[in-house]
């Protein structure tokens, strides 16, 4: 029951149901299946995935939004879907910047109150929360004054520091980050990853980031994960992953993201999602998911590796 | 790719600019370049370069209530003529491939008669048999099925609606296609792909025109670069003599803000749209600023190609 | 919020011909009705009182407009001899206090359960929707004209008629806003993070719903003088007696039987009303022009 991780999950299945033409009957449909995965402190835990692998529906697992059909989300050793203290306690010191900066704070309120609504929802008074206001908005560089200024005002780049400062003010052990600079050019994206990067030797803070990009994941992580349709198929050290990957998607997504292919893997919903356009694929690849095996000290899930 | 023509599409000390309420914005000011025909040119700027104002420029695609200045000519035809403008005439020769291709078509038609409408536009009196035809070989030059054109717009994923864009960009056969932001929100290994298909386009007699900020994926696929910042050119040039030898220090930023090389963290509190003052566009944020920089250099050619508007360049 | 609020303000008067003239009018009228609280000419006959004065001149013809001796009618007398022009002053302060009751009371009554709707569970969502789809379905004049058979012919009547009416339509705007608000990832986090229901629906959901419901009324309360007139109009053309309340569509309503020989009795109300409603239009208009980025943009080509 006890587990030293900061983050244990265990076999976690979250599906939602897609309701048929007609009305009263619905498909479950799975969007995650099976995931494990340990997260221990001051580490930064980097998951890859192509829209539609899950990645999004496992940060909000985590985060305690989505209730899992099966398995279970242990923070700090408390489960927070069956405990509900440990829900409300765990769940809202727990840092979140989410994909798009200008949705994930409300338009019509300053800067400054939206960094420190952490804060006063908790009933700080407003002279202590401006001040860790002005402290965490020093770590995140920008300059006071933008403590008076709307969201519009701001651009993307600054807007997302501003969604940083506000995941940093309650000193969370852990921060989750959801495509954190897909919507940014790569100069404010290699700006913003620099911040993340500076924070966390600052404080210690653990990181879960997500992102579709192969770059950004592994610039800020010491894991990785593959996500693949809802399955992690392959996870480990970074340097392991990047440069000896086992897992035919992993090579293919280093491939792609140093242009050397360009074709489109189609993916199914049976066996292993890659079947169809794997080149060891077996005959068995068709019929299940194979199971997790270690090799090279990372864990992966190949039948070619089983 | 053709260099003893004339470029396809050039343009002499274009500025464009927006009215508000108080005065007028300036989205790209003083830009001078020529595309070469038959080739695959990349305008590179991070959001705010004017990159985008450029390119629905070209496409002829302004709102009405801009304002330009300077020359723009697009297949020999006058479009801008300092503050007159004609966009009109040029539709049809260039088409433009949005950012979000799957938004920019009709949500309650099938992909089948959205492609069948672009077809039928270009050629008069086809049948169904040579419509079907038609279509099917625009589909397989993006690698996609029939089946595509039984779906609708929502129902597209992001790499096949770019691709169902391109094909359709095909269909109308255009001179000139371009792509805005194509990569934009694509998974790593869409973007090789949708790369590669921009490439292939060229062995149509098509000029293909790239509005990005990702420069690594320019650098990958473009013949021409042009980089962009505050809505200037700071520099251009053929994609591997710049990325050997940037010139300017924007480009050099550029390349290794992409290739995550150097993450400065820059304490800029300014965005950089409210910096266009006098001199030169970058030197709030460049590391080499002097005296001559309170002039905004003009734009020098170090080889036939390369051209960097930098005052440390060039005699 | 003040600053946003004074900023809006002059750049609206300064850019905006129809909002200048909605405002001027608008603002005609407010001083107007001011006058008709403190000073009318002639005070007892402006709220309908029939004065001593009034009653010696009974059964002679009324005087015509500009052309009587002293003491001047500029506008005439009505049918008891009482002053049209104190009664047209009074009514502007009762129009301008009916309308922003209506308004306020129905904007209130409808946020709030908007909101609610929006904001619970589907049990509740589902009650009061249905409330609301009830109450849009009922025709403001039926239930102005029972509520003047129970409650009698006072202005809080026409009132509560008039917001049971138009409540549902605020509450359908906030119960969109709000459901769409509801996905967005601030509210979201703002859950995550511990906000209770309250503090969200104060902090968050309220600002945004307010700031679109709000230029809609404003532009709705051009059509809310109108119809509040014209229930009263029909409310005094059903009338036998002489009414005392001096609101514009009474006045209209009961002198309507006059229109051949006293026709000031009707016309001169008229036009006050009608000015009244053109200017709430006008700068709900002029308002909505100022919201809606895309008109913004052609201010320079248009006005």
């Amino acid at each position: 029951m006890e587990s030293g991780s900061l983050v244990d999950v265990r076999n976690l299945w979250v599906s939602y149901k897609k309701p048929k033409w007609g009305g009263l009957r619905s498909t479950e449909v799975h969007v995650l299946k099976d995931v494990s995965f340990r997260v221990d402190q001051g580490e930064v835990y980097g998951i890859v995935g192509a829209s539609g692998s899950g990645k999004t529906t496992l940060l909000r697992s985590v985060i305690g939004l989505m209730r899992p059909t099966k398995g279970r989300v242990l923070i700090e050793g408390r489960d927070i879907y069956s405990d509900e203290e440990a829900h409300r306690e765990v769940v809202s010191k727990i840092g979140y910047v989410s994909q798009d900066p200008y949705s994930s704070m409300d338009p019509r309120m300053r800067v400054g109150d939206i960094v420190g609504e952490p804060l006063r929802i908790r009933k700080v008074s407003q002279s202590v929360l401006s001040k860790y206001v002005g402290k965490v908005l020093e770590l995140v560089h920008l300059s006071p004054s933008v403590v008076d200024k709307y969201p519009y005002q701001l651009s993307g780049g600054m807007l997302q520091r501003v969604a940083i400062a506000r995941a940093l003010i309650l000193r969370p052990k852990l921060i989750l980050l959801d495509e954190p600079t897909s919507f940014l050019d790569v100069v404010t994206q290699a700006e913003i990853l620099g911040i993340l990067k500076e924070l966390r030797e600052i404080t210690g803070c653990t990181y879960i980031i997500v992102s579709h990009d192969l770059n950004v994941v592994t610039y800020l992580s010491t894991k990785i994960a593959v996500l693949l349709k809802g399955h992690i198929v392959e996870e480990g050290a970074v340097d392991q992953v990047l440069y000896k990957p086992l897992h035919p998607y992993t090579r293919l997504l280093i491939e792609s993201s140093k242009y050397a292919t360009s074709t489109e893997p189609e993916f199914s919903d049976v066996g292993c999602p890659l079947h169809k356009s794997c080149p060891w694929a077996k005959s068995v690849c068709r019929e299940s998911m194979p199971p997790v095996t270690i090799a090279n000290s990372t864990k992966i899930r190949c039948w070619y590796y089983t | 790719m053709d260099l003893s023509n004339e470029g396809i599409v050039k343009a002499k000390m274009l500025s464009i600019g927006y009215e508000t309420d108080e005065d007028i914005l300036w989205a790209v000011k003083d830009v001078s370049l020529e595309v070469p025909k038959n080739s695959i040119f990349c305008i590179v700027g991070e959001s705010g370069s004017g990159k985008t104002t450029l390119g629905n420029a070209i496409s002829g695609l302004l709102p009405p209530y801009t304002v330009t200045r300077g020359h723009l000519i697009v297949d020999n035809i006058l479009v801008v003529d300092n503050n007159k403008s004609n966009f009109k005439v040029i539709r049809g020769a260039v088409v433009r491939i949005p950012q979000n291709p799957s938004s920019a078509l009709n949500p309650y038609l099938r992909i089948g008669a959205i492609f069948e409408d672009v077809v039928k536009s270009r050629t008069r009196n086809l049948t169904k048999a040579e419509l079907r035809e038609t279509i099917s070989k625009y589909l397989s030059t993006v690698q996609l099925d029939e089946e595509v054109l039984n779906l609708y717009p929502y129902q597209l994923s992001g790499g096949m609606a770019q691709r169902v864009a391109i094909a359709m960009a095909l269909a109308a056969r255009p001179k000139v296609i371009v792509a805005d932001e194509p990569t934009s929100n694509l998974d790593a290994y869409l973007r090789s792909l949708v790369g590669n298909m921009l490439r292939g386009l060229v062995k149509f007699g098509i000029t293909v025109i790239i509005i990005t900020h990702d420069i690594v994926f320019a650098s990958h696929v473009c013949n021409y670069i042009t980089v962009m910042y505050g809505g200037r050119v700071v520099e251009v040039g053929g994609v591997e003599e710049v990325f050997a030898n940037p010139l300017h220090p924007y480009t050099v930023g550029l390349i290794e803000a992409a290739l995550l090389k150097k993450t400065t963290v820059n304490s800029t509190k300014i965005n950089a749209t409210e910096y266009y003052g006098a001199g030169c566009v970058y030197k709030h944020k460049c590391p080499h600023r002097s005296e001559p920089c309170r002039v905004m250099p003009p734009l020098k050619h170090v080889s036939k190609t390369h051209g960097v508007a930098c005052w440390r360049v060039g005699a | 919020m003040n600053r946003q609020v004074t900023s809006m303000l002059s750049k609206l008067l300064r850019k905006s011909l129809k909002f200048r003239l909605g405002f001027a009018i608008t603002l005609a009228m407010v001083l107007m009705g001011i006058i008709g609280l403190v000073t009318p000419p002639y005070r007892d006959e402006g709220w309908g009182l029939v004065t001593p004065g009034t009653l010696a001149k009974q059964g002679l013809p009324p005087c015509l407009p500009l052309s009587c001796p002293t003491p001047l009618h500029p506008f005439g007398t009505d049918e008891m001899g009482r002053d049209l022009l104190s009664r047209i002053l009074v009514g502007a302060h009762i129009a301008l206090i009916q309308v922003s009751s209506v308004l306020l009371l129905s904007l209130f009554i409808g946020i709030f359960l908007g909101i609610l709707a929006g904001y619970s569970n589907r049990v509740i969502e589902k009650l009061l929707s249905y409330l609301t789809e009830l109450f849009m379905i009922v025709p403001s004049f039926i239930v102005a004209a029972a509520f003047v058979v129970i409650f009698g012919r006072g202005m809080l009547t026409v009132v509560m008629a008039l917001v049971l009416t138009w409540w549902p339509w605020y509450a359908r705007t906030a119960y969109t806003i709000v459901r769409g608000l509801r996905e967005l990832d601030f509210i979201v986090l703002c859950e995550v993070m511990g906000g209770s229901k309250a503090y969200i629906i104060f902090r968050h959901l309220l600002p945004n719903t307010l700031s679109t419901i709000l230029v809609q009324a404003i532009g709705d309360s051009g059509s809310i003088v109108i119809e509040m007139a014209s229930i009263n109009f029909l409310i005094g053309s059903a009338s036998l007696q002489s009414i005392d309340m001096p609101e514009w569509g009474m006045i209209m309503g009961y002198g309507l039987r006059y229109i051949r020989t006293f026709w000031w009795i009707v016309i001169y109300p008229g036009i006050f009303l009608l000015l009244l409603a053109l200017g709430l239009i006008l700068m709900g208009d002029g308002l909505s022009e100022y919201m809606s980025p895309v008109l913004r943009r052609r201010w320079g080509t248009w006005i």
